[in-house]
């Protein structure tokens, strides 16, 4: 039974120039304790999908429909019908679903320490006393290998590198021992030796605090790294979803094959195969497959007709006239 | 942080004495003789003469500069028309000129921070535009038409409130009486002399402190860490109060100093509107008797409030940001 399943989730925008469509359709699924990648270009809706599972979307956007079905220890709950500012969502945010965020430098609270910030989390969802949040988020600190975590825990955010405020960051997330992370491009900030030592701390911390994970990012290696299942998404939909070894050993969408030949290669002679054209306008999208105009391989069908996720190998879904 | 201190109050006492040439010059530069406003009209040359050499103004400027400071630092400056000693009669009315400020900015301070905060939450709802309205209102009307409608619907066709003067007692005897005596009517009395002219005084600051809440809070909405502070869970009132509002602080506790200070001074208009017998209403009394020791004391004085004030809320920066270190 899957911990959290999205059903055709439709995340838009109300905004003067027309509605825009960010999230279209997309559809996943988690199981406890695994870790999915989200994969997908910047401005492709997989930022706001965290956002509603969160119940976080704010004016303009809206949750137009669809349903996000957690499971909360055998109870199914929808969690886009929830009260998003209500006593039963906020219960779970932080607590049950907490979140780590893409910019260390402006993810915090610049007047409050550190320690502070890791103990509002415990007080308010564990019901802790100031002496014992304050032992745990130490202790949190230490988890996540920040050197002195009792001088740490007193130090307010802007005197922490951007490495040392992301460790900070997981630490607080991980607090109230969530059953789900959501992690929106954790390492994408940060230089690229920290990147290394922050992922190596996440693979690490997912085997001891057993959390499933969501990871949200545009760089394919990451997931590689990470992930067991993957979803690829197109401009608000899903278009590739399967096992990492499948997605990335036998890619069948041609946006995902368009991916996997971008990344750069030092034994590849031939260098960057970058996929031609541009995502399209959001105000304005294709009738049929979003990809299309970009799509070396389209048919006729394409043009007039929106592909759906089908099953074309065991546990590999693609949405690609192609496979039909 | 201790060096800093020093090195302000170094800068504090030129300050001062950039003062004191300053309320001793401007007033030399003012065309016009005192001695001769002093004895009107009527006043014949000897008599001016025999007065300006007991005012000393016949000595050169120097001199009486000199004897101006070492008059000033031994509290020895004498009120020309009073005929009693400056700083004496600038510490007498100086309470009333306390109680009128700090009410009229406790008044400001919960009125502007909840419209402010409700403002920049609920932007550009109806309450938003009202409120906005309201402060434009507040910032532009004259203080003397405010307190002068004030009076005529409170005071004269209501008979709410007294029209005029500050009633027996100060705020502290008032206390006193309450507390020892259990004297109710006092205390009550005192508020309700009190209430019209805070009002008045509080609406400009109402004005321009909602304003600056407003812009400041919305910096602050956009900001990552708002995002993050949700996603923890907390509820949005925590989010706005304990975050959002104690980030956007400083400009707050900037333009609000700054008019405390302001209103130290002598809320002139409002004081002579209402006979409240602050500051203010002496200050312009002295102007007008050409009391020069008078207005100079007074000078100083304020500016000395001014220096210690700004000091003081440069040191509550480093505690409202911790960003900020000297």
């Amino acid at each position: 039974m899957p911990l959290l399943e999205v059903k055709e989730l439709r995340t838009y925008f109300y905004t003067e120039a027309g509605i825009v469509r960010a999230v279209d359709g997309f559809s996943f699924a988690i199981e406890p304790e695994q870790t999915l990648g989200i994969v997908g270009e910047s401005g492709c809706g997989k930022s706001l999908t965290a956002l509603s599972i969160l119940g976080l979307v704010s004016r303009p956007g809206k949750i137009v429909s669809g349903e996000i079905l957690y499971n909360r220890q055998g109870k199914i709950i929808d969690l886009s019908k929830l009260n998003p500012k209500g006593k039963q969502m906020r219960s779970i945010r932080g607590n049950e679903i907490a979140m780590i965020f893409q910019e260390p430098m402006t993810s915090m609270d610049p007047v409050y320490t550190i320690g502070d910030q890791i103990m509002e989390t415990l007080i308010l969802h564990q019901h802790l006393d100031k002496k014992q949040a304050r032992k745990r988020a130490i202790e949190m600190l230490r988890e996540v290998k920040i050197p002195l975590p009792e001088q740490r825990a007193n130090e307010y955010p802007h005197q922490l590198s951007g490495g040392m405020r992301q460790r900070a960051m997981i630490a607080m997330a991980l607090s109230c021992n969530p059953s789900l992370v959501i992690a929106d491009e954790p390492t994408t900030a940060l230089d690229v030796t920290i990147q290394a030592q922050v992922l190596d701390l996440m693979i690490d911390l997912k085997a001891e605090f057993r959390s499933a994970i969501i990871l949200i990012t545009h760089d394919l290696g990451v997931v590689a790294e990470i992930a067991n299942e993957v979803v690829v998404m197109y401009v608000g939909k899903g278009v590739e979803k399967s096992t990492v070894s499948n997605v990335f050993h036998s890619p069948k969408h041609p946006y995902t094959q368009g991916l996997m030949d971008s990344i750069p290669s030092i034994t590849a002679p031939s260098g960057l195969r970058p996929i031609e054209g541009v995502v399209p306008d959001a105000l304005n999208l294709p009738p049929g497959c979003r990809f299309e105009p970009r799509c070396p391989r389209a048919m006729k069908t394409c043009k007039t007709d929106a592909p759906l996720l089908k099953e074309v190998a065991p546990n590999h879904w693609v949405s690609c006239w192609l496979y039909e | 942080m201790s060096a800093y201190i020093v090195r302000r109050s170094i800068y504090a006492l030129l300050t001062l004495l950039g003062v004191t040439i300053v309320a001793f010059g401007l007033l030399n530069l003012q065309p016009g003789d005192p001695a001769a406003l002093l004895l009107g009209p009527f006043a014949t040359d000897q008599g001016i003469q025999a007065l300006r050499k007991e005012l000393r103004l016949d000595e050169p400027l120097l001199t009486r500069y000199i004897a101006f400071v070492g008059n000033l630092f031994r509290g020895n400056l004498q009120s020309i028309s009073f005929k009693q000693p400056a700083f004496s009669l600038l510490f007498e009315r100086f309470p009333a000129t306390v109680e009128l400020t700090v009410a009229a900015l406790l008044i400001a301070a919960i009125v502007s921070m909840s419209t402010g905060i409700i403002s920049a939450v609920k932007r550009d709802t109806a309450f938003d535009y009202s409120a906005s309205a309201l402060s434009l209102f507040g910032i532009s009307m004259p203080d003397f038409w405010l307190g002068t409608m004030l009076i005529l619907v409170f005071a004269v066709f209501l008979r709410w409130f007294p029209a005029f003067g500050h009633g027996p007692v100060s705020f502290s005897q008032a206390v006193i009486l309450l507390v020892t005596k259990g004297d109710f009517q006092n205390f009550v009395k005192f508020f309700h002399h009190l209430s019209l002219p805070a009002l008045t005084l509080s609406a400009h600051v109402i004005g321009v402190v909602t304003r600056v809440i407003r812009t400041s809070m919305l910096e602050e909405v956009n900001k990552e860490y708002v995002m993050v502070l949700r996603s923890k869970g907390l509820a949005e009132r925590t989010v706005v109060i304990k975050h959002m509002f104690r980030n956007s602080l400083i400009p707050v506790v900037t333009i609000f100093s700054m008019e405390f200070v302001k209103l130290l001074g002598g809320a002139v208009i409002v004081e002579t509107v209402f006979g409240w017998p602050g500051v203010g209403l002496l200050m312009v009394n002295a102007i007008n008797a050409r009391d020069y020791p008078l207005v100079q004391a007074g000078i100083v004085f304020f500016s000395l409030f001014f220096v210690v004030v700004n000091l003081l809320v440069d040191l509550l920066y480093t505690f409202l940001d911790p960003r900020i270190r000297y």
